[in-house]
């Protein structure tokens, strides 16, 4: 039932984030933050419990949402760049938790729980360092 | 089916399930293995995933956030930049929303340092005795946590996590190995001082966990816990001859109803109850040691007094198989003005007292720890939920720091007299990122030495797998022997 919940929501974000395209960059961001961000924490730690559960369908499902999602933020702060913004690291971050998400399905797929955990751990802690860099006063 | 079997029919489908439900609560922990009397008992001893390089844990939680600028960490460009503003540079990636502000970098006028041991760590002239065991530490010079209110980060340094709800580190300790003695709980909470710490029990409690992995707060005093003495008006022969006689009648109730587990769970707390009503006051009266000990501790001072006592009873607690003791600094018997280490004023006052009342009794614990062989299976932690800014505040104080300060540990399982980790060269922010250790990292580290794979400490909440290290904690490995 939660993972329904979160496969909901992320196909609204995913929607959402396609129909921002075409909108204004600032309408793109304050939308990033209150819907994807979230789905994307939830998902985080769904992921982190079905790995620790040994869940691996599920676990594998979740890593496939949060490599989609860290795509979408990939591709947001590629053109907040591009637009003269100060986003660097969020592109550098965003990229290196999609790759991590991608090590987590291989893991999964191999059945390796353990890799799997650490590398969950590695992307937990690489959301982390991003909020702490554009954490706001 | 009548009602009484018909009830009993439920209650031992329930404890099937309860016991199902438990088994399923520790994927780590091998429990199906366990017997039944671990199920029935939740504080039945139970095996780590690999051999523990320690036994117990003593927490020191120095409460108020103590400068570490001005008890470890020596910055001689801090010295040379006294008085001026602090560069943009060493602000970049933090946000500093205290509500002090950046003021002017500060150093007291009253500091030296010096450094000491073969490991030559430094140490300033506010922890004397300290100092002295410099080859026994292993300084983390690279801690960070998250700055908020003094409650809210000291919840976090207990359990990892800003919201409350979580269990205490303690808490899981005792949940995923038990207790080493069942005349005691795992678990004891100790401090010193007019009143229990800030943001009380929440810091000690089990969370999501069952309760009976909480803490247990001893109170300073000769009477630890609330009502286990023997009331005034009741002889020691009448309160025997009542308990005996419950004990009777529960026993043939037991014999009544062979089947009923939950009773035989219950009589044993009440068995437990009992014993700790000896057990307890003996683990932490001081009558039978030695004054050559409580001097050590600093149990002959005014200063010293309270938290030496504190210090002593955690040493008594570890030799009789207690697996974590928290010990949360207050302050000297009778002070009123200064009751932490919270210094936004003054803080040559404020350390001056601290770092007095707590330098000779540490001191003391780790000689005392390592003459009886203890300090080698314990592991003593000197923690805080964050530290303070070299920059000023009201003049002569220091405000809060959570990007970069120093935490150490001594004990079983480590590099002695080893640092990781540094500040930058003022001592605002971690040097290297890639460095920073946050609570649950400390939490993983522990939890390891203890011979517990945090990620496999796990406990079911709500249908969710939940940890003791939230979703982040790492084992600093380059502090490991």
């Amino acid at each position: 039932m939660r993972n329904l919940a979160v496969v909901l929501r992320f196909i609204s974000v995913v929607a959402l984030s396609g129909l921002l395209a075409v909108g204004s960059s600032i309408a793109e961001e304050t939308e990033m933050d209150m819907d994807l961000m979230q789905t994307i924490e939830d998902t985080n730690d769904s992921l982190s419990s079905n790995v620790a559960l040994e869940e691996g369908e599920a676990a594998i499902a979740d890593a496939k949402i949060l490599n989609e999602l860290f795509g979408v933020v990939e591709d947001h702060y590629t053109k907040e760049v591009a637009a003269g913004g100060d986003f660097a690291e969020a592109v550098d971050l965003s990229s290196k938790s999609k790759k991590l998400t991608a090590d987590i399905i291989d893991q999964l797929n191999a059945g390796d729980f353990e890799s799997a955990a650490n590398s969950a751990t590695d992307l937990a802690r690489t959301c982390k360092t991003c909020h702490n860099f554009y954490k706001e006063d | 089916m009548d009602n009484k079997s018909r009830r009993d029919f439920l209650k031992n489908s329930s404890l099937g399930v309860g016991g199902a439900a438990l088994a399923g609560a520790i994927p780590g922990l091998n429990i199906s293995a366990a017997s039944a009397a671990e199920l029935i008992d939740p504080l039945a001893p139970k095996d780590p995933h690999f051999p523990a390089k320690i036994k117990s844990v003593i927490w020191l939680h120095q409460n108020g956030a103590p400068s570490t600028l001005d008890l470890y960490d020596y910055k001689p460009e801090l010295v040379k930049q006294a008085g001026k503003g602090v560069p943009d540079s060493f602000l970049k990636g933090i946000k500093t929303s205290t509500q002090g502000g950046v003021n002017e970098l500060f150093v007291s006028n009253n500091r030296s340092w010096k450094q000491y041991g073969e490991s030559g760590a430094w140490f300033s002239n506010l922890l004397p005795n300290l100092a002295q065991h410099a080859d026994k530490l292993t300084f983390i010079k690279s801690s960070v946590t998250i700055g908020a209110t003094h409650d809210i980060s000291i919840l976090k340094l207990n359990t990892g996590d800003l919201n409350p709800g979580r269990p205490s580190l303690g808490a899981w300790i005792s949940y995923a190995l038990g207790s080493a003695n069942p005349d005691l709980p795992p678990y004891v909470v100790l401090y010193n001082g007019a009143s229990e710490p800030r943001a009380g029990s929440v810091n000690w409690n089990s969370g999501f966990l069952p309760a009976v992995y909480q803490g247990t707060a001893f109170r300073p005093g000769d009477s630890p816990i609330y009502y286990l003495d023997r009331p005034e008006l009741r002889t020691a022969l009448q309160q025997r001859n009542s308990l005996d006689l419950l004990n009777r009648l529960n026993k043939l109730g037991a014999e009544n109803r062979p089947l009923d587990t939950e009773l035989k769970a219950r009589l044993r707390s009440y068995d437990l109850a009992d014993r700790m009503q000896v057990a307890a006051p003996e683990a932490v009266d001081l009558s039978k040691e030695t004054d050559a000990t409580k001097k050590l501790y600093g149990i002959d001072d005014a200063i010293t007094g309270s938290y030496g006592t504190s210090l002593l009873r955690a040493r008594r607690l570890v030799e009789r198989g207690v697996r974590f003791i928290q010990v949360v600094s207050g302050a000297p018997d009778g002070e009123t003005e200064i009751t932490s280490w919270d210094a936004h004023d003054d803080l040559d006052k404020n350390h001056g007292l601290m770092a007095k009342m707590v330098d000779k009794p540490i001191a003391g614990l780790l000689e005392d720890l390592k003459s009886r062989g203890l300090l080698e299976s314990t592991l003593v932690v000197w923690t805080s939920e964050f530290s303070r800014t070299p920059w000023g505040e009201s003049g002569t104080g220091r405000d809060h720091n959570p990007w970069g300060y120093t935490q150490w540990m001594a004990g079983g399982g480590l590099k002695a007299g080893f640092t990781y980790g540094a500040t930058d060269e003022l001592g605002v922010q971690v040097a290297d990122k890639d460095t920073a250790v946050d609570t649950y990292d400390l939490h993983a580290t522990v939890l390891h030495l203890l011979g517990l794979n945090h990620l496999k400490t796990t406990f079911i909440n709500n249908g969710r797998s939940e940890r003791p290290t939230v979703v982040f904690g790492k084992v600093v490995k380059d502090i490991l022997a």
